[in-house]
């Protein structure tokens, strides 16, 4: 099963577990390095320095050698989201 | 009027807006720092993207950077520049063209830890923009 998950569905599934009512937006593009936005209320009073590191704690446990098919990832909370809103 | 098309244009762009805001700054017109320092990056992520995109109206910073900018970037520095991306965008967004400095400054205020007042955000993105910058210049 995991052998015919995508690195980016790993993720994905790694993410959802860890983060509540997440929300990923890795945008169109599905080839190439995984890269978006990840949204948690679990990021709420944490510095993004502690955010960041929190994800890529997840990002080097379940990917392992794979980690480096992952570049930027911008980590917000709901209220930051719905800013970015036009 | 000819549109700006070339990934070199658009860094020397990014470069321009980046010493506009540095100089707004300077002057204490925080407003206007802390919209050029966004543009800024902006620029420089839009010199990365790659022909035929279809994000020309995009403003947002994240997918923009997902798009070129992060597919080039060293592994090793993913993380450091996903923590400045964050930090970005948490105070930056494209409609502050809008708002007076005072607005500005309300609005990001209650969301950031760090945040004193418009010229600490205003210095934060100046130095952001530069980070972003810098990088692009050197990929």
């Amino acid at each position: 099963m995991n052998g015919a998950a995508t690195v980016r569905e790993r993720l994905e599934r790694a993410l959802s577990d860890r983060y509540r009512e997440v929300h990923v937006d890795f945008g169109p593009q599905r080839a190439g390095r995984i890269s978006g936005i990840l949204v948690s209320p679990d990021f709420e009073g944490l510095t993004t320095d502690q955010r960041q590191d929190d994800l890529w704690d997840v990002v080097r446990v379940t990917l392992g050698a794979e980690s480096s098919d992952v570049s930027t990832i911008v980590t917000l909370t709901p209220d930051e989201y719905e800013d970015l809103r036009p | 009027m000819r549109r700006v098309g070339s990934p070199r244009e658009y860094l020397d762009a990014a470069a321009d807006r980046a010493q506009d805001s540095k100089d707004l700054y300077r002057t204490e017109r925080f407003g206007g720092a802390i919209y050029l320092a966004g543009v800024s990056i902006e620029c420089a992520l839009h010199s990365f993207l790659p022909s035929g995109h279809h994000l020309g109206g995009n403003h947002n910073l994240a997918l923009l950077s997902g798009a070129g900018f992060s597919q080039r970037l060293a592994p090793r520095r993913a993380k450091e520049v996903g923590r400045i991306l964050t930090d970005v965008m948490i105070r930056w967004n494209n409609g502050q063209r809008y708002y007076p400095t005072v607005l500005t400054e309300r609005l990001i205020k209650p969301r950031v830890e760090t945040y004193r007042d418009a010229k600490g955000n205003a210095n934060f993105l100046v130095e952001a923009a530069y980070d972003i910058f810098k990088q692009a210049f050197a990929l």
